[in-house]
């Protein structure tokens, strides 16, 4: 980067989104701070996976500026967004299921790597050594979340919690970054999230900034410097978690009813 | 590549290398000419078969892509004089523009528009060629189509002809072998198993759609190329929406997602009529029975046979040890 990099590599201002009469998302302002990871809460129907749909170019949305690393995204189309420099997860796992494991974690290397159809179908002299370093790479951030001995194995059949896993090794290998992890612990159990507790603490060190959505209180307040919390699409605290845990409307909102059941 | 498909090529070279001696043994002397034909349309429909396995699309159009060729290759050399190779290269740029203007608009939007657009393209290429007469000689088409050479070596006997047509159809095999084990084959299967996670990896869906359109719309354009310079006469009859549906048929019949299967169905389909002749009238019937079979039975196609017997032998014996 030649100018100075901004101290917030999000900046969202008066986002709004509504599909058909129900408005997910309205009239949103929030930053988050390079190199943080900051987690988005709330009831079920909050807004918070269309946020992250918005913010990855997946749903255009209605009103509102969406400013990455100094540059606007909004408007731009997923795969513009992704090569900005934004990897995401998704809550319902998509992952590629008849390919294999390691091919996943390749296809995150898509936008760091170039060459097109014709010098690939006629192996150009340079395709093989690109393709040894898509590989050689992806092999690393599997290694990275302990799946390397499965590499040749087909994704669908992994058991939840591994594919959860390979989900966030290939939003890693895109090298981004801004990285959103969408429920990275639903459906896992006490030790499988803790793995990947650490590995999220892990990923953050490397200098990536990291937000996400989740809804085991323990995860979020273990590993979080920020909280924000949404209810109905609209923004209802956001700061330190100790600050968040005792705010009296997130109490009321959320936390009262929710919390220690996740 | 891998292994397998190496092993593959070299096993498909070698049989195409000892095909003609087949032509040798009274009676099947017309086999060369046939096989030669199926590798004109093996070309078509491995494209096919990227575009509909890997892109999860359907053309009703690519048998205009091998008339745009043809006719191009006749026009250029037999009209205007050019010499074949150029003429080649400027019907499959023709191809290539057409395919980027039917495929840009219909590739953008989800679902069978591009089905839709190539079914009137391939109508609209089929009229001009049988009423443009100034320029196609109208239904009853024409000749006078020089053959290919290349540095004064003339390919002027069918047996030349065969050696090259299946010569190029195997460079275009290991093109795309190269294309599907690649960041693009890869990119182009991960929109087939969650088109939202591709798009969120960088993967620009609907420009590798496009890009493997246009790539089947070339290969299908040289083949109509290849059939003028071997055949040396074209008319329109050749390319009309008949041929296209039975290209589909072959890329079905071998299975999708298989390139391999796309020559395997070609080769079938090309044959099947040869080997029914003495059914007589009823030929058209059995031919339309074995297909028939094949899709109710072998529904991933010809190539999944023996992992359908696998299955069923294992079924067996399970039942069996109970």
């Amino acid at each position: 980067m030649t100018e100075a990099a901004p101290n917030h590599i999000l900046e969202v201002a008066s986002l709004t989104k509504a599909f058909g009469g129900l408005v997910a998302v309205f009239d949103l302002d929030f930053t988050v701070p390079r190199g943080i990871i900051k987690a988005i809460i709330g009831p079920n129907g909050a807004g918070k996976t269309t946020l992250f749909n918005l913010i990855s170019g997946l749903h255009p949305s209605d009103h509102g500026r969406i400013v990455f690393g100094g540059r606007s995204i909004a408007g731009l189309k997923p795969h513009q967004v992704a090569r900005r420099g934004i990897a995401r997860t998704f809550q319902t796992v998509e992952l590629f299921r008849e390919m294999t494991v390691l091919e996943n974690v390749m296809v995150g290397r898509h936008i760091r790597s170039r060459r097109g159809a014709v010098s690939l179908g006629l192996k150009l002299p340079g395709t093989r050594l690109e393709e040894k370093v898509i590989r050689d790479k992806a092999r690393y951030f599997l290694d990275f979340i302990g799946l390397g001995r499965k590499a040749e194995e087909e994704a669908g059949g992994l058991p939840l919690g591994e594919q959860k896993l390979l989900e966030f090794a290939r939003a890693m290998a895109a090298e981004p970054e801004l990285l959103l992890l969408d429920e990275p612990a639903a459906g896992l159990n006490e030790t499988e999230t803790e793995n990947a507790a650490g590995l999220i603490v892990k990923a953050r060190e490397t200098g990536l900034t990291i937000l996400l959505v989740e809804h085991d209180m323990n995860l979020v307040m273990n590993i979080s410097e920020e909280v924000m919390v949404l209810n109905y699409g609209r923004k209802i605290a956001d700061g330190a978690p100790d600050q968040v845990r005792n705010d009296p409307e997130v109490i009321n909102a959320y936390l009262g009813v929710d919390v220690g059941d996740a | 590549m891998g292994r397998r498909n190496r092993i593959g090529l070299v096993l498909l070279a070698l049989f195409l290398l000892l095909f003609p001696l087949i032509g040798k043994v009274p009676g099947f002397s017309h086999y060369l000419a046939i096989m030669t034909v199926v590798g004109l349309t093996a070309m078509i429909s491995m494209g096919l078969s990227l575009l509909m396995g890997y892109a999860g699309q359907i053309s009703l159009g690519h048998a205009a892509f091998y008339g745009l060729g043809a006719y191009a290759s006749g026009i250029l050399t037999a009209k205007y004089g050019l010499n074949p190779w150029p003429a080649l290269a400027a019907g499959a740029l023709l191809s290539a523009a057409m395919a980027v203007v039917i495929g840009s608009p219909s590739l953008k939007l989800r679902g069978h528009y591009l089905a839709m657009a190539t079914l009137a393209f391939g109508e609209i290429v089929f009229i001009i060629f049988s009423s443009w007469y100034q320029l196609t000689s109208g239904p009853d088409g024409f000749g006078g189509i020089p053959r290919l050479s290349i540095f004064g070596f003339s390919f002027d006997t069918p047996l030349k002809n065969y050696y090259l047509i299946w010569g190029v159809a195997l460079l275009m095999l290991v093109f795309l072998l190269n294309l599907i084990h690649s960041r693009v084959g890869r990119a182009l299967r991960s929109i087939h198993g969650s088109e939202a996670a591709a798009m969120a990896m960088g993967v620009n869906t609907a420009w590798y759609k496009i890009q493997v359109f246009i790539i089947s719309a070339v290969m299908a354009s040289i083949a109509g190329s290849l059939y003028a310079h071997y055949v040396r006469f074209i008319s329109p009859s050749v390319f009309d929406l008949n041929f296209s549906i039975k290209l589909l048929m072959m890329v079905v019949i071998g299975g999708t997602t298989n390139v391999w299967g796309a020559i395997l169905g070609a080769a079938l389909i090309t044959f099947l009529p040869e080997w029914l002749i003495f059914l007589q009238d009823f030929d058209i019937l059995a031919y339309g029975l074995i297909l028939l079979l094949i899709a109710m039975f072998l529904p991933k196609g010809l190539f999944s046979l023996p992992a359908v017997a696998r299955e069923q032998v294992r079924r067996r014996s399970a039942r069996g040890a109970r």
